[in-house]
């Protein structure tokens, strides 16, 4: 009982359903006809908008109101009022008086009574039947039941056919003969397996009077013509089936049930009725798979393809519902689209549950995807682009799930991963050459997806110590390497890179302007190569695939490309360099094997470099790239020797380096724009690789060749090269770049230190002084003979003052482990002092430091010059003489420090007649004069006789000389 | 291009060509893979120039500093025995290093029991060593070239330019601000030239050793007897910038390398002379200048490849 009352439920819930959406379609097309209805009514003069209240109006009357004479009114004004065109005739409405949309309340009234009325009678009157059956039951047997409950059917159809042609009766009689139809079908449903209904016994005999009153139904839901009739029945009979004992016979009578419904959807576009059809099948297959003695999963070979049979029959029906011409509108309809999707969910889901795990899935699936895409093409024939676009992407979702399957047969994650990609670049292939639009948008991401899913999965799976998983992953990332690049090529020729692009993610635009060819080239090459990377050729291997990557860019003016190799060839030389030092026992042979072919890829980047659509080349990333591995190259061929080599090696490189560069400075046309800017520039880093190197490696070096360090042969030949460095003349270079101007004349400087370093570490500190005085002398010479190295009477003046610290300051400390007097500091010293006095006539008689230029780095010496040039004598002199004196006050004894300082004076005055500087005579003779009574007071106190007379001596034997030498030169003061 | 450069041009290519293949013949190969050292020795000398400089300056004079020597080691001559077979070892060997001594101290040297081997020098003549050293080193040569060094501090004045604000503070009685201005010039300053100073007592101590009849070898082998004494031999590292400066000693591995080539090239111009080594007067605690007959010790000819290390 409960199970009736529960059918009568889910009848009116269903009837409420239908008929809210009958009306909805009523009331927007009433509103479509007063509308229509509203713009045919041709509006009076004066009147601007708006509706007259009433069909009076229409007489001739201005906006204020006054009756419009003939005169006024044009000849149409003089027509008789426009009557409003009758609307057709309403049912039982009449034209409301205003023309306002008509109320809630009564369109609610409207509804009820031309439907409403006639279904809850007929559901009112089966209740009371089923009551009066009820009472029956209980008084008559079951097959009396069976008879009764015909009869009424019976009854129920008669007036039906009594009404139907009455006018307004037709709706009526529908639902009587449905009604009548339902009451048949729970006679017959009834008859096998109600209690209390139940009278047969025979499983297939009921099953059979079952189908009767299924077939019966379904005549009725066909003959009603309507969707909502035809949903109705089908659904009915469905759940009858569902409540009768389930078996195979009865999913394949639900098929049959579906089958039939949906062929009655082929008479129109009824999409409701399709979609109600196929969802109730679907739930009903789910209802019978669950059924404890029907389906479940341990199902026979036979059962298992009844189901699929059944399921597969019902979606296929369905699906070829929308392959008919009247399917094919531009304009994207929702409805049936979310149908024919559905029902692919239904299909698949009702096939999955028949999954038994095997390999034969995949081949399985393929043909389905197969003939899915077939079926896609059809529908592009029809013109129904929905449904092409919708059939493909089902196609390529049902090739993608096969391909997943292919674990089944032993394939790895990358296999599969390889296979799905070759689907997509397949698909996107297809989608831009036949198809646009939507189609053609989506392919692009899926392809990338796929791409990066193989990139991923291929790195995931590198397994450096398994030779077979080495071997397969390289076979596939070759593959990909190859796939992608006849991609890339087929982009190029056919101009549609554009619809490969990432940026179109953001712009929207299907076509955008960098394709990601190029840059999944790279990461595959790059790929590849890290699972290659153990084997000896993989150098070359991945050098060889650059400089293919390269002339296909050079042919294609491809900048995909361009963005690729800007990745690849960097990344791939950077891990050969981490693989090569992590080797350490490989040998120089097998690892110059590996490396060489980098510097073939790095030098083919610089010459097949284009740039741009025009001819413009781009050499510095090959120039840069070239340069770095080829000194990494020495570096590595050149350790396991001498790692001293290499340091010389980068220097000789830059001065060919150099050369080319003025090389390429003269050539007139220079695609590549700056290649002489860009060499000149590795050449100055190789020469700052060299720097760091000698002061990490080769200052350590104390070996000895003969009489000299190895170093210093290093330190020697790196000025001669500096020195042929900063004599380099090129005006092209002068004129045009910045760093040829700020650095080009700093290898002066950097020789100098050079040379500094070798008299630092080779010659003994006792001599420093001496080899700082040699040094200003020979800058002071070299800034004179040419204005070019006028900046070097400036470091003059900074040796100068070397040497006269280290004359005050260290000569005359620190002891030496000696008794031999040469060995001594003060000897050095001497010399030092000697070698200075000489210095300091040169520099007074040839210093003009106000014309020296300095170059840009070295700018802020400019204002050090100013500051000498404008008093020399504190800045130069004075501290030359300071200094003698601090070295003979701490170098000698006390007792001639009288002698030595009477000497200075005479050494002083000796300089203002060579110089014919009055100010040193000045100075000598103050120095004269305290040494004289330091005579008095110390010499004379203190000091021995044998040492007092050889002062007083000296001192005055100088002072004899310095009187005769004043009398003759008097003039030149 | 001009005749003239490009004579030059060649010359340098020819050069840099010979330079090359010498070294792929001779093999040549540093003691480490790369370090900073020897590039913040060099930077140092100018400021080791100017703290020799500034203590010039500064009032003090070597009659100071034997002061501070004598205030020393009157604590630790009152502290530590005096009478042990080290003691009078030690200061046997460090007689006849001092011969060359210029500074008017007397020198004298102190033997401490401390586990690690070490020697320090304190201004004013003051010389420590600790036993575990006299058991590390290897022939009194070794031990010879150790307080050569220690010399060569006190002779180079690096212990007066420590202590010089020290010193002429407390003539002025503010020995704690003397105190003061040493610590901050000292934490300021010290790392940059320290590892220079030490250069410069190797220096001065391999001068010292070949005017002494030992075995110029005494100097790199007493490194590398130190290199070994915690473990394992010098490996060859990397540069590491913080490490290279903040070392107040060179790497025990290029001062073994230097001074090994500078015997070496030093025996290769007299490999006829007679240099004593003194392993069993080390065991002995005899020094030479007391018992120099022992058989084997006396080394002539042939040349050593620097000691620690490994062959090539």
């Amino acid at each position: 009982m409960e199970a009736f009352f529960i059918f009568i439920i889910f009848i009116i819930i269903f009837f409420l359903w239908l008929s809210f959406n009958r009306q909805k379609k009523t009331v927007r097309l009433l509103e479509k006809r007063i509308g229509e209805l509203e713009k045919s009514v041709s509006p009076l003069p004066g009147i601007e908008h708006g509706r007259d209240e009433t069909p009076q109006a229409a007489e001739a009357k201005d906006i204020s109101g006054r009756k419009i004479t003939e005169k006024q009114v044009p000849a149409k004004e003089t027509t008789p009022p426009v009557e409003l065109p009758k609307p057709a005739p309403a049912k039982a409405a009449t034209v409301p008086e205003k023309t306002a949309a008509p109320s809630l309340l009564k369109r609610f009234e409207k509804q009820f009574s031309a439907n409403w009325t006639g279904i809850i009678g007929a559901v009112i009157m089966v209740m009371g039947i089923a009551f009066l059956g009820v009472y029956a039951a209980l008084a008559l047997s079951a097959v009396y039941r069976f008879i009764m409950i015909c009869s009424v059917a019976a009854v129920l159809l008669s007036l039906y056919f009594f009404l139907r042609s009455k006018p307004s009766w037709g709706d009526l009689a529908q639902w009587l003969r449905s009604g009548s139809g339902a009451l048949f079908l729970f006679a017959c449903l009834g008859s096998g397996g109600i209690p209390g209904l139940k009278w047969i016994d025979d499983r297939n005999a009921a099953l059979g009077l079952l189908m009767a009153g299924i077939i019966t139904n379904l005549y009725f839901g066909y003959a009603g013509r309507t969707q909502v009739f035809a949903s109705l029945h089908a659904v009915i009979s469905l759940a009858a089936l569902g409540i009768a004992p389930q078996s195979g016979m009865t999913l394949m009578l639900a098929a049959a049930i579906a089958l039939l419904s949906i062929s009655i959807t082929f008479r129109s576009p009824w999409d409701y009725h399709l979609l109600i059809t196929i969802a109730a099948f679907f739930t009903y297959h789910l209802f019978w798979y669950n059924s404890p003695g029907a389906g479940g999963s341990d199902l026979q070979t036979a059962e298992r393809v009844t189901g699929i049979a059944c399921v597969a029959s019902v979606g296929i029906a369905a699906l070829f519902v929308h392959y008919r011409s009247i399917y094919s509108d531009k304009v994207f309809a929702p409805l049936p689209f979310i149908v024919h999707l559905l029902n692919w969910g239904f299909t698949a889901a009702g096939l999955l549950v028949y999954s038994t795990g095997s390999k034969w899935n995949t081949p399985i699936l393929a043909a389905a995807a197969v003939a899915a895409f077939l079926l896609s093409r059809r529908a592009k024939k029809l013109k129904a682009d929905w449904l092409h676009s919708t059939d493909t992407l089902i196609a390529i979702s049902i090739l993608l799930f096969s391909l997943l399957t292919l674990g089944r047969w032993g394939a790895g994650p990358v296999t599969i991963a390889l296979a799905v990609y070759i689907e997509m670049v397949a698909f996107h292939i297809a989608a831009v050459k036949h198809d646009s639009g939507f189609l053609r948008r989506i392919s692009a991401p899926l392809r990338h997806m796929a791409a990066a899913g193989f990139i991923i999965t291929g790195f995931a799976s590198i397994d450096k110590k398994s030779e077979e998983i080495t071997l397969m992953n390289s076979v596939h990332s070759l593959i990909v390497l190859a796939a992608e690049t006849l991609f890339h090529v087929y982009q190029c020729r056919t101009g549609s890179a554009g619809y490969d692009s990432i940026d179109s993610y953001f712009t929207g635009d299907p076509r955008g302007k960098t394709a990601a060819s190029g840059v999944f080239l790279a990461v595959m090459g790059l790929l590849a190569y890290i699972i290659l990377i153990r084997y000896p050729w993989a150098g070359a291997a991945v050098s060889a695939f650059a400089v293919m990557l390269l002339v296909l860019r050079e042919k294609y003016r491809s900048p995909e490309l361009k963005t690729g190799l800007f990745l690849l060839l960097p990344s791939v030389q950077l891990i050969g360099w981490i693989h090569i030092s992590s080797r350490p026992d490989q040998g120089t042979a097998m690892d110059m094997v590996y490396l060489v072919p980098f510097l073939v890829s790095a030098a083919a980047a610089a010459v097949l470099s284009h740039d741009g659509p025009e001819n413009r080349r781009a050499t510095w990333p090959g120039i840069y790239l070239f340069t770095s591995h080829l000194m990494f190259t020495v570096y590595m061929a050149a350790g396991p020797f001498s790692p001293h080599i290499a340091g010389t090696a980068w220097l000789i490189f830059s001065i060919i380096y150099l050369e080319a560069a003025g090389f390429y400075g003269k050539r007139t046309s220079d695609p590549g724009g700056t290649t002489d800017l860009h060499l000149l520039h590795a050449g100055y880093f190789l020469i700052a690789a060299f720097i760091t190197r000698h002061l990490l490696v080769d200052l350590q070096l104390e070996d000895y060749i003969g009489l000299f360090h190895q170093r210093m042969l290093i330190q020697t030949f790196a000025i001669a090269a500096f020195i042929y460095w900063a004599t380099a003349g090129n005006e092209r270079m002068t004129g045009k770049y910045r760093s040829w101007i700020s650095l080009q004349p700093l290898m002066w400087e950097l020789a100098l230190v050079f040379a500094v370093l070798i008299v630092l570490l080779e010659v003994p500190q006792q001599w420093h002084p001496a080899s700082w005085v040699i040094f200003a002398s020979a800058l002071l010479f070299a800034g004179n003979m040419t204005e070019r190295l006028g900046r070097f009477r400036l470091y003059s003046v900074f040796f100068h003052w070397a040497a006269s610290f280290s004359v005050a300051f260290l000569s005359s400390t620190g002891s030496v482990p000696s008794d031999r007097w040469i060995d001594q500091n003060w000897v050095g010293g001497c010399a030092a002092v000697v070698l200075q006095f000489f210095h300091v006539i040169y520099f007074f008689k040839k210093s003009d430091l106000s014309s020296a230029v300095f170059p840009g780095p070295l700018a802020f010496l400019d204002g050090i010059r100013t500051l000498i040039d404008r008093k020399k004598n504190p800045w130069i002199y004075y501290p030359y003489f300071a200094s003698i004196a601090l070295f003979l006050y701490w170098s000698f004894d006390r007792s001639v420090l009288t002698l030595l300082w009477v000497a200075e004076s005479f050494a002083l005055f000796i300089l203002s007649l060579a110089v014919k500087e009055n100010h040193f005579r000045v100075i000598s003779q103050i120095g004269l004069g305290l040494c004289l009574v330091r005579l008095i007071f110390f010499d004379l106190a203190q000091s021995g006789t044998l040492m007092r007379a050889v002062v007083f001596v000296g001192v005055g034997g100088m002072m004899l000389v310095m009187n005769a030498l004043y009398n003759k030169y008097r003039d030149r003061f | 291009m001009k005749k003239t450069r490009l004579i030059f041009l060649a010359s340098i290519m020819a050069s840099g060509a010979l330079l090359s293949a010498m070294f792929f013949l001779l093999g040549t190969k540093p003691p480490m893979e790369s370090t900073l050292s020897p590039a913040f020795q060099l930077f140092g000398k100018s400021t080791a120039s100017m703290s020799r400089a500034l203590t010039r300056i500064v009032p003090v004079n070597d009659i100071d500093e034997r002061e501070f020597g004598v205030s020393i080691s009157d604590k630790y001559a009152s502290a530590e025995s005096t009478g042990t077979k080290e003691h009078a070892y030690v200061n046997c060997v460090l007689k006849s290093v001092t011969a060359f001594a210029r500074k008017p101290f007397r020198y004298r040297a102190y033997v401490i029991d401390n586990p690690h081997p070490n020697a320090f020098a304190m201004p004013g003549g003051v010389i420590f060593v600790t036993k575990k050293l006299l058991e590390t080193l290897k022939s009194e040569s070794e031990l010879a070239a150790i307080l050569a060094h220690e010399t060569g501090h006190i002779e180079l004045s690096h212990c007066l330019d420590a202590v010089r604000f020290e010193l002429a503070a407390k003539k002025i009685g503010r020995a704690t601000a003397g105190k003061l201005a040493d610590l901050a010039v000292n934490l300021l300053l010290r790392h940059s030239y320290s590892k220079t100073q030490e250069d410069e007592a190797d220096s001065y101590a391999y001068r010292l050793i070949l005017e002494t009849r030992y075995d110029p070898y005494g100097l790199p082998g007493a490194f590398a007897s130190l290199s070994v004494s915690g473990g394992a031999p010098p490996e060859r590292r990397e540069a590491d910038l913080i490490r290279d400066y903040a070392n107040s000693h060179p790497p025990l591995a290029l001062r073994i390398e230097k001074y090994g080539q500078k015997a070496g090239h030093w025996r290769k111009s007299h490999p006829l002379e007679k240099r004593y080594s003194g392993v069993n007067n080390l065991k002995e605690l005899a020094c030479f200048a007391e018992k120099s007959d022992y058989p084997g010790e006396w080394m002539t000819g042939g040349i050593k490849r620097p000691p620690g290390r490994s062959n090539q």
